[in-house]
Order: C-alpha cells, then sequence, then structure tokens
C-alpha cells in the first residue's frame, strides 16, 4: 500500500513538473514581461521579458521588491512604493493599469494590468511594451499631422496664389510673372484680354511659343539683362493689333528670393495708346491753330494795306468795304478765341453753368432759324414732339450745343440737302440732327468727341480745331444728358444729346 | 568518477543531492554544520524547503522546465543563490550544480559554498 501511494504521488509530481515544464517554457517565451510578487510585494516570479525589459537575469530579480523592479512614471509623476502598495490595500485590491514609461535597460513605452491571486496572496503583473506600437501610432500621428500640413501649405500657396490672381486682375494693365528661364508664370486679365491668352493657355511656354516674332521679341526683350542684372528696365513699345498698332509703357523688373537672387521676372504694359494719340493730336491741333489764325490775319493784313491806299486815294466807300471784311476776319478770331477758352475751363472743370429753366423747343426752332440763314444750299427741316417743352439747363451753352451740331451738319454735307431736326419727349428730352453728308468712318466715331481729335477731317478741306464736339459733349455730360453719333460713310450722320426733363 | 560523485564525495564543503522529484536523499555534514539542517530535516523532503520561500516558485518552474526540455541555463556553473536555513535566515552561497542521469532518471548534487559577508 505504501508503494503503491508512493508510486502514485511520485506520478503526481511527475505530471505536475510535466505541467509546470511548459507553463514555464511559454512564460519565457511571452513577449509580455510576467512578474509575480508575493508577500510584500517582493518578486518570485520574472520572465525573460522582464530580464529584457530591465537588464537584469530573472535570477537577480527574486525577492526583490517590484517598485524597485518596475520604475515606472506617468507623464512628470514616478510611481513610488506607495503607489504600488496601493495595489495590495486593506480594502482590496486595487489594480494598477494602464500605460506607462518603464525606465529599465532603455525607456519604454508599456501597458500594464495586474491580476490579484487571493488565496495564495499574490500579485501577477502582465507588462506589455508597446514602444513600437507607440512608435507606430506616433509615426502615423506624424505622417496624418505631415499630410495635414502639407493640405493647409498647399491651400495657403492656392489661397496667395489667388489673392495675387485677384491682385493682378484688378489692375487696368497688362501684368505678367515669368521664371527664370523665361517660361510664363502667371497672366492677368487684361493680357488674357489683350493677347486671348489666359493662365491655362501660357503655363511652362515661351514667347516664342506664343506670339508673332514681332510681338515675342518685344515681350522677351531684356528678360535675360533684367534676371541678370537685378535691375528694373522701362521703355515704349508698339504692339500690333487687329485693330492696328497700340503703344505700351513697358516696366519689367526682377523678383528676388531670400537669398537676394533674382529668381522671376515681373512685366507690366501699360496702354499709352490714348496719351499718344493726344499727344500727336495736340501737335496737329497747334499746327491747326496757327493756320486758323494765320489766315485771317494774312487776309486782314491784305485789307488793311489796300484800305491804307484807298483812304489815301480818297475812295472812303472802298475802304469802309475793307473794314467790314476786316471785321468779319477779326469775328473768326473771336469765336476760335472762344473755342480755345471753352476747351480750357473744360480741362480745369471751370466751365460754370448758369442753370434755369427754359423753353427747349422755343430755342431749337431759334437756333434752327440762325442756322438757316448761314446756308441757302440746306434746308433745316424741324420734325417730332414740337410742344412746348421745359428743361433746367444754361440755356446758351446748349444752344451753342445745338448750333455745334448744325454746323456740323451744313459743314460735312457741303453738297447741301436737308438737316432734321428731331425732338423726342419722354422720361427724358432727346434732340437729334441729322444730315446727309460724307458720314463718319466706324473709327472715328470712336474719338469724335475726344479732345482735339479731328480724324479722317484733318486730311480734308473742312475748316475746324476738333474743339466743337468735344465742347458740346462736355456740356451736355454736366448737364446729366448724352450725346451720342450714328454715322454711315457716304449716307450721312446723326448727332442726338438727351436732357433730363 | 564522474563529477556528480566527486560533489557527493566531497567532504569540505556543504553538499546536497536529489532527484528528479526534487526530494532530496543526501546532505553531508558540511551542509549539517553550516546551514543548521539535520539529515533528519531534509532527506525525504522537497528541496524546496532550503530555498527561501520568495524563489520556490520560480525553482519548481525552472526545474520543471529542465526535466521538460533538458535544456539548462545553471547546471555546471557557478551561480550565487540565497540559501534558506534552518533558524530562517538567508545566506547566500556559491552554487555548483550537476546533473546526472541513472536508470533513466535524473539526479542532481549542488557544492552551496557560503559567501562571507552575505
Amino acid at each position: 500500500m505504501e508503494d503503491i501511494k508512493r508510486k502514485n504521488y511520485k506520478q503526481v509530481i511527475s505530471d505536475l513538473q510535466a505541467s509546470l515544464g511548459w507553463m514555464d517554457l511559454v512564460l519565457a517565451n511571452m513577449g509580455e514581461g510576467i512578474l509575480v510578487a508575493g508577500d510584500n510585494l517582493k518578486t518570485i516570479y520574472a520572465n525573460d521579458a522582464i530580464a529584457e525589459m530591465t537588464g537584469k537575469s530573472p535570477i537577480t530579480l527574486l525577492g526583490v521588491p517590484v517598485w524597485e523592479i518596475l520604475t515606472l512614471s506617468r507623464g512628470q509623476k514616478r510611481l513610488e512604493k506607495n503607489d504600488y502598495q496601493r495595489v495590495l490595500s486593506r480594502e482590496g485590491f486595487e489594480p494598477l493599469s494602464g500605460r506607462y514609461t518603464l525606465q529599465g535597460k532603455s525607456e519604454l513605452t508599456v501597458s500594464i494590468t495586474t491580476s490579484f491571486i487571493p488565496k495564495i496572496n499574490q500579485v501577477v503583473f502582465i507588462i506589455r511594451d508597446i514602444s513600437q506600437r507607440r512608435k507606430d501610432e506616433q509615426a502615423l500621428m506624424d505622417e496624418r499631422i505631415a499630410r495635414i500640413r502639407e493640405q493647409i501649405g498647399r491651400k495657403q500657396a492656392e489661397d496667395d496664389r489667388q489673392l495675387l490672381q485677384s491682385i493682378i486682375d484688378g489692375a487696368q494693365t497688362i501684368i505678367y510673372l515669368k521664371d527664370a528661364e523665361s517660361r510664363y508664370l502667371m497672366v492677368n486679365r487684361e493680357f488674357e484680354e489683350v493677347f486671348g491668352l489666359g493662365n491655362a493657355d501660357i503655363k511652362g511656354k515661351r514667347d516664342s511659343d506664343l506670339f508673332s516674332s514681332e510681338t515675342a521679341e518685344i515681350l522677351h526683350k531684356n528678360d535675360e539683362k533684367i534676371l541678370h542684372t537685378g535691375k528694373t528696365i522701362k521703355s515704349e513699345e508698339s504692339i500690333s493689333h487687329k485693330n492696328g498698332p497700340r503703344y505700351y509703357l513697358s516696366v519689367k523688373y526682377p523678383l528676388f528670393d531670400l537669398t537676394h537672387e533674382s529668381y522671376k521676372l515681373c512685366g507690366v504694359l501699360t496702354d499709352i495708346t490714348g496719351r499718344k494719340r493726344l499727344e500727336e493730336s495736340k501737335n496737329d491741333f497747334i499746327k491747326m491753330v496757327y493756320h486758323e489764325l494765320n489766315t485771317p490775319l494774312t487776309v486782314m493784313k491784305l485789307f488793311l494795306e489796300t484800305t491804307k491806299m484807298h483812304i489815301e486815294q480818297g475812295e472812303v466807300e472802298k475802304s469802309l468795304k475793307n473794314f467790314s471784311k476786316v471785321e468779319s476776319q477779326l469775328s473768326q478770331i473771336a469765336t476760335l478765341t472762344d473755342d480755345l477758352l471753352d476747351a480750357a475751363r473744360m480741362e480745369k472743370v471751370e466751365l460754370e453753368l448758369n442753370q434755369k429753366e427754359f423753353n427747349i423747343t422755343a430755342l431749337v426752332k431759334e437756333t434752327a432759324e440762325v442756322a438757316q440763314a448761314k446756308t441757302a444750299k440746306h434746308t433745316i427741316d424741324l420734325r417730332g414732339d414740337l410742344k412746348q417743352h421745359c428743361v433746367m439747363g444754361d440755356k446758351q451753352r446748349i444752344g451753342q450745343v445745338l448750333l455745334n451740331l448744325l454746323t456740323n451738319a451744313i459743314k460735312y454735307a457741303p453738297d447741301g440737302g436737308d438737316i432734321i431736326i428731331e425732338m423726342k419727349a419722354d422720361e427724358q428730352l432727346t434732340v437729334s440732327v441729322q444730315d446727309f453728308g460724307i458720314g463718319i468712318s466706324q473709327e472715328d466715331q470712336k474719338h469724335i468727341f475726344d479732345r482735339f481729335y479731328r480724324g479722317a477731317m484733318q486730311k480734308s478741306e473742312i475748316k475746324g480745331l476738333g474743339m466743337g464736339l468735344y465742347v458740346a459733349s462736355e456740356v451736355i455730360k454736366r448737364h446729366g444728358g448724352n450725346i451720342q453719333v450714328k454715322s454711315e460713310e457716304g449716307k450721312g450722320s446723326t448727332f442726338s444729346f438727351t436732357l433730363p426733363m | 568518477m564522474s563529477r556528480f560523485e566527486e560533489i557527493l564525495d566531497e567532504k569540505e564543503i556543504p553538499v546536497i543531492a536529489a532527484g528528479q522529484d526534487g526530494i532530496i536523499f543526501f546532505i553531508n555534514r558540511s551542509f549539517e554544520d553550516e546551514y543548521g539542517w539535520s539529515e533528519d530535516d531534509l532527506v525525504g523532503n522537497a528541496l524546496t524547503i532550503i530555498l527561501p520561500p520568495y524563489t520556490r516558485d520560480a525553482h519548481n518552474l525552472g526545474f520543471a522546465r529542465f526535466l521538460s526540455t533538458e535544456a539548462h541555463r545553471i547546471l555546471d556553473k557557478k551561480i550565487s543563490l540565497p540559501v534558506y536555513c534552518k533558524d530562517g535566515s538567508v545566506r547566500k552561497a556559491a552554487h555548483f550544480i550537476t546533473g546526472e542521469k541513472k536508470d533513466g532518471e535524473w539526479q542532481f548534487a549542488a557544492l552551496l559554498d557560503p559567501q562571507t559577508g552575505e
């Protein structure tokens, strides 16, 4: 019986040893650190993973209090003896769990769970090294942050580009931006309108890819020099367009990077065609004024010499006739100087209007009679709504406008014929003057109300300073109305103006 | 004479021997003198009796693992381990443990040379 007991006892031990054997093998090879603490939280078992984490052999850890092995901290707080002792508090088991930093062989991020075995009063600490997971999480987080930053950066860059585009689009000048290789980066709306090429068409292309050789040469001119010298270059350029050449003031300047190297260049083309034309018109005007003044003066000089001769010879009647002719020439000069004065006043916004309510129908009729008196070849006909209408304005100036239109109608229909004045009254009063003369070209119609402009008339025999319509247009505008022309070459013109009622 | 037999023959240094069931079958006089245990106290008892309580579980696990795998970490080399004395004190001793298979069963013999100042 004793032998049987002994045999069974040996078998039990052997079975237990077999179980413990594989259990230890499993524990030894686990990735998680297993630390079992007994009385007073002294270590009674630590597996190989704990040894790996702490850098100490498992045997040397036996009997060592757990707080001396697991130097844990969370944030700035390090777990002290008391914190571990709370695990086995008088009230019961208080698990220690969560994410900590373990200061062992190296600093590790660990996740800890604790289990209590009440029967034998032991605590099992399971410690998982999550440093890699943490690193992976951090890497993932960093990647996300980097992606978000990149998106923000890209959005910021796009916002900046949009802002810049809006700024340059608002400019009334042509603006373009090129890189150091003279490839287009950005252009504004004015560029697109003038050249018919927008940002989508020009990006990365050079002038030679986009324009005729003549235009390309102008747009490319000085690019290398500007980037090389870092200096601004101004020049006047003429670029051909379908409606003829236009003149530009070209300003090109380099843009510098943080190291003060020029790496881009900006070009601004300001259309100065109008200014150029005005300058040309002024020159023509001076010549015209000279001619217009010189002619009556020469005539007057001739008449005065003849008169002197007539007086010396006692021919009073002939002298008086000559005086009358001199007077007529003086009157021409006076009209000329009045026009000049008016133009100068318009320029300085000095023209004063003596505004009163007056009968416009009566004024139209009176002015028509004055104009009719000047010509025998033309018939001035009044049509439309000829009721007695009153408007607020400067009667004398409006009369001057109407007379100017009628004089022009007479002048530009040199072969004579009908001149029709038509009145319309609805929300505003419209007076139009129609002739059947030589008409005005489409191009001249665009500038007909410009100061000094005479257009094709300059080359004709018809006299004038090109001031009348400018003055008329200014007078009407200052009354709150507008003036316009419709004309066809060879068929005549209709000038009409409106006045508020 | 095998290393196992040499250890059992040692007179000066404390010696203890156990079978693979962990039961002590031999101690020498020096062991009795040094650690206070008598032959009657130990022979027929579990080896864990001379181990401080906090090392017993680890010993059982390690011992069982050796029997299962026959892979060892502490045999045939000198290591410092605590010894639990009869009076309840714990002393450090330089252990030299060796093992030998006899009739298919392991037997272990160890020199437990007390470390002074421990």
